[in-house]
């Protein structure tokens, strides 16, 4: 069992201890309050700061408002934001055809003048981007006058 | 037949190709394939390219509707000298579309699909028997589409000749192809290595596309033989005796003498026609291009008295004489395109001692033959000018005939310009139809000049020629030459547009 003289030591080194913390509690406070002075001087917010460094104390509850019988004023809609369903976010180039032979063409090509001659109008091109992310062409039909 | 908002595209230069350029509706000119003619192989293993094939011409038309061009776009065709056609033209012997040889024509299915038509016993005029049908391969290759995959079909087919009048054999040439390539007519013909006209008809077949071009129905018909092609109106009847016939002394017991009968005339019209090619109308129907001979007959002859015996001693004092006065034509379908007139006559005289003999020819107002005087001792047939292997016409005059004057079908053209008639030379002018190119034909006339030499030189007339179009613009051509020029021309399907006398190879494509 610790000795009265011990207990007294004990006591005051604590009492030392809490009146060290304090003042350097005190010490900072005071250098953020000229902090803050400084940066009110240089055009920042005080009210914020000084209520962080002050208890907060407690809210007021002041009574709910009544709104205004009449128009209603000015505001700013808000909607409900819905992401999209894509699970892309978007082609990237190049876009390159890896596979010629599984393009697809109309019946109907387009004929040169005479009719001797026809150029085979594309109807799908099945391509891939640089991610290798397939893209798919779909071209209208030529549909003869 | 594109959306409306495809512009035209395809090959739009059309014109004469001369030379190796084709000549633009702007004035300008660019470089161009010459169409090519056909070729064989001729006497001694050379290659011979005919000449009336350099300008050959063919339509090839599938229904499309005209291109139809804003001011502004047609302003800017006009000045580059660009022509949107809804139509090809096939040119040249070997049928070369937009400068590209085919050796063929254009199949159009009821699908729409082109096909290429290909028969290479059709090509190159190859030299056939017309005794039997000719097993022939007819080739559908799948054309014009850009970047299609190849594919074609072979079919057997037989190709059956009719009455050819006893020719048994000859040359092929595919020569009349219909706007939608589903017919095209195979002439067969005798080539002739001399005079002016190379080719006299014998036959005529078609052959016949239907159906898809991988299940095609190919047939082949023959379209008009030798009795259709060269025709006699009217028939003669069956018993005549006129202008001496054949008088013949029978030298056999008993002693006689007898009328035979020849193919008489009398006075009144006669026709003679023959079809020497077959063209496609814009419907796709064919059409006869006939030369035809229509002439009023005047006759004046006695029955000849029966003959004292054999040999000119014997004959009676005789006289007689004939004459004629119609027109030569090119008739296309039912329309005379192209026509001169013609006067022919022959007089006849014996008095016991001396032969007389004269005959003359008019044709075009050109006298064509002259008179001539001799005694005679054998017998001698004289074709009229050079017009027998056309018109048949014909004058016989001997010993033991008088003469006649007759107009019958004649298979071997006799292309001498004169003949030897007892010890003078008659010297006969010729008519004749040229080709300047399969689908451009016209009347030739010549007359010898410089009485007492042989050939000599002559005058040549080129009356201006029929085509599908009808009679091509011009006037007749003169020239003066011992052995005449060669001269090319073409028809524009299209345009209707001709040329003829030209001399080099020229074409519209």
């Amino acid at each position: 069992m610790a000795t009265l003289e011990q207990q007294r030591r004990a006591n005051g080194e604590r009492i030392q201890n809490e009146r060290r913390a304090n003042g350097e509690r005190i010490e900072a406070e005071r250098r953020a309050i000229g902090n803050r002075m400084v940066e009110e001087r240089t055009g920042k917010s005080v009210a914020d700061d000084l209520n962080r460094l002050t208890t907060p104390q407690q809210q007021r509850r002041s009574l709910p408002s009544v709104p205004t019988v009449g128009a209603q004023p000015a505001s700013v809609g808000r909607g409900s934001y819905v992401p999209k369903a894509a699970t892309t976010a978007g082609i990237a180039s190049p876009i390159s055809e890896p596979d010629f032979t599984v393009r697809e063409f109309w019946a109907n090509g387009l004929a040169s003048s005479d009719g001797l001659f026809f150029l085979p109008a594309v109807k799908k091109i099945v391509a891939q981007d640089a991610n290798a992310a397939e893209v798919i062409f779909e071209y209208a039909e030529p549909v003869p006058v | 037949m594109n959306p409306a908002n495809v512009p035209p595209w395809g090959c739009p230069w059309h014109g004469q190709v001369k030379s190796g350029r084709v000549y633009l509706p702007n004035g300008t000119n660019r470089v161009y394939r010459q169409p090519e003619a056909t070729s064989y192989i001729g006497p001694g293993g050379v290659t011979v390219r005919p000449q009336d094939t350099y300008g050959i011409t063919h339509r090839h038309a599938a229904g499309l509707p005209a291109i139809v061009r804003d001011a502004e776009e047609q302003a800017a065709d006009d000045a580059a000298g660009r022509q949107w056609r809804n139509e090809a033209t096939l040119s040249g012997g070997r049928l070369q579309v937009h400068a590209k040889l085919l050796s063929g024509w254009i199949y159009i299915d009821p699908a729409g699909a082109r096909w290429l038509v290909r028969c290479t016993q059709l090509q190159n005029e190859p030299a056939v028997s017309f005794t039997t049908p000719l097993a022939v391969t007819v080739e559908l290759i799948r054309f014009g589409v850009l970047g299609g995959a190849p594919e074609s079909y072979s079919y057997n087919v037989s190709l059956p000749f009719g009455d050819t009048g006893g020719i048994s054999s000859g040359s092929l040439l595919v020569d009349a192809i219909s706007p939608t390539g589903n017919a095209a007519v195979v002439m067969a013909f005798r080539r002739f290595s001399a005079g002016r006209a190379p080719r006299l008809p014998v036959n005529f077949t078609e052959l016949t596309i239907t159906g898809l071009g991988a299940e095609a129905l190919i047939a082949a018909s023959v379209v008009r033989d030798i009795t259709q092609i060269s025709q006699v109106t009217p028939v003669l009847p069956s018993q005549m005796w006129w202008l001496g016939g054949d008088l013949q002394w029978y030298d056999a017991e008993p002693e006689s003498w007898f009328i035979r009968a020849r193919e008489c005339v009398q006075s009144g019209n006669r026709t003679f026609s023959r079809i020497i090619a077959l063209w496609y109308r814009a419907d796709g129907l064919l059409q006869d291009v006939v030369f035809r001979t229509s002439a009023t007959y005047s006759v004046n002859a006695a029955r000849p008295e029966a003959p004292s015996g054999p040999g000119m001693s014997g004959w009676p004092v005789y006289s007689a004489a004939a004459s004629m006065t119609g027109e030569v034509q090119i008739v296309l379908g039912a329309t005379v395109i192209s026509s001169a007139p013609l006067l022919a006559a022959i007089d006849l005289g014996w008095d016991g001692s001396t032969a007389t003999y004269t005959h003359s020819v008019t044709v075009d107002g050109v006298v064509l033959s002259g008179d001539s005087t001799v005694t005679r001792t054998s017998w001698t047939q004289v074709p009229f000018p050079d017009i027998a292997y056309l018109t048949g016409l014909s004058a016989t005059f001997g010993t033991e005939a008088g003469a006649s004057l007759s107009i019958r079908p004649e298979d071997t053209p006799d292309l001498n310009p004169s003949s030897a008639l007892g010890s003078a030379t008659l010297y006969r002018g010729t008519l004749g139809n040229y080709w300047y190119s399969r689908q451009v034909v016209g009347f030739e006339i010549s007359t010898e000049l410089g009485a007492g030499t042989n050939p000599g030189s002559r005058a040549w007339r080129n009356l201006p020629p029929a085509s599908p179009s009808g009679l091509a613009p011009g006037t007749t051509q003169l020239h003066t030459i011992a052995t005449p020029s060669t001269y090319y021309g073409s028809h524009d399907p299209y345009t209707g547009a001709v040329a003829w006398y030209e001399p080099s190879p020229v074409c519209y494509v």
